[in-house]
């Protein structure tokens, strides 16, 4: 059976140390391309015009850095280690062509995606109150 | 039998957005009132929406109240935590304008269309990813 699991595991392993960087924000997009987290956690750090930062965590099974690469653009984020970690890791093409071909992956990525839209889209919504 | 891949999903499965045609429409879509409620917290339902036509609210029950929580926008899904087997929902969803139009997709239509054409995919992830971007930029 194939599972998530199987088709991750076509990337090249790598582990990272506590505060060890993914990426940084504004830099492009190399070979390194999609990380998908096997354990650890990684803190992901938006750069508000306000000066403030907005902080969302990946866990086990989550990926990082799809958005930039879709979107053919630099990194817009600071990916930062926040514990150990272990990732299995894309490069740009592979990762496309593999979407392309596994449904499983590409409703992940959607699912993965879809997640972190919801995170980014509240932060621009007034938090009142309604009637339905 | 109610999950038919029907020749209307294998065309929409094939060109999105493009194969959005009257015959689509009439069989999946659906048109809300404003703040008429779509999904409700908490309800065991397994559907997955396409937002074709206006906006929506995502709120929260709190002290009794709906709490406006987010913003769904046209060409977004919403539902989709229910293709991986997430069934009690997990916010309402109610539509936040007069006409708000919905391609309302029961959970084996939907996985039918990915499994059919995953390059259909690629343009949604593509489209989010852009959008990722783009509001990270504005935030």
């Amino acid at each position: 059976m194939v599972t998530l699991e199987n088709i991750y595991q076509n990337g090249q392993v790598k582990k990272f140390k506590k505060g060890e960087k993914l990426f940084s924000r504004n830099e492009m997009v190399g070979e390194d391309a999609i990380f998908f987290i096997k354990q650890g956690l990684v803190k992901l750090l938006i750069f508000k015009k306000d000066r403030t930062e907005l902080k969302i965590y990946l866990k086990d099974g989550d990926l990082a850095g799809v958005a930039e690469v879709y979107a053919d653009s630099p990194r817009v984020t600071e990916s930062i280690c926040d514990s150990d970690v272990e990732c299995y890791i894309w490069n740009k093409s592979n990762f496309i062509l593999t979407v392309s071909m596994i449904w499983e992956l590409s409703l992940y990525t959607i699912k993965s995606l879809s997640v972190f839209l919801k995170i980014i889209n509240s932060e621009f919504v007034e938090k009142e109150n309604i009637k339905f | 039998m109610e999950n038919i891949f029907d020749e209307h999903l294998i065309k929409f499965s094939f060109e999105g957005e493009k194969a959005i045609t009257w015959d689509l429409l009439k069989r999946f879509g659906k048109v809300y009132k404003k703040n008429q409620i779509i999904i409700k917290e908490g309800d065991a339902s397994d559907e997955i929406y396409l937002l074709v036509k206006g906006s929506c609210y995502v709120a929260k029950t709190m002290d009794n109240a709906y709490k406006i929580m987010n913003i769904i926008h046209e060409g977004e899904l919403f539902g989709e935590m229910a293709v991986f087997d997430e069934k009690m929902r997990s916010a309402t969803i109610a539509a936040r304008e007069e006409e708000t139009v919905c391609l309302k997709f029961p959970r084996n239509d939907f996985i039918e269309i990915f499994r059919a054409h995953p390059r259909w995919c690629e343009k949604i992830i593509r489209e989010m990813g852009v959008r990722i971007v783009k509001m990270i930029g504005e935030l």
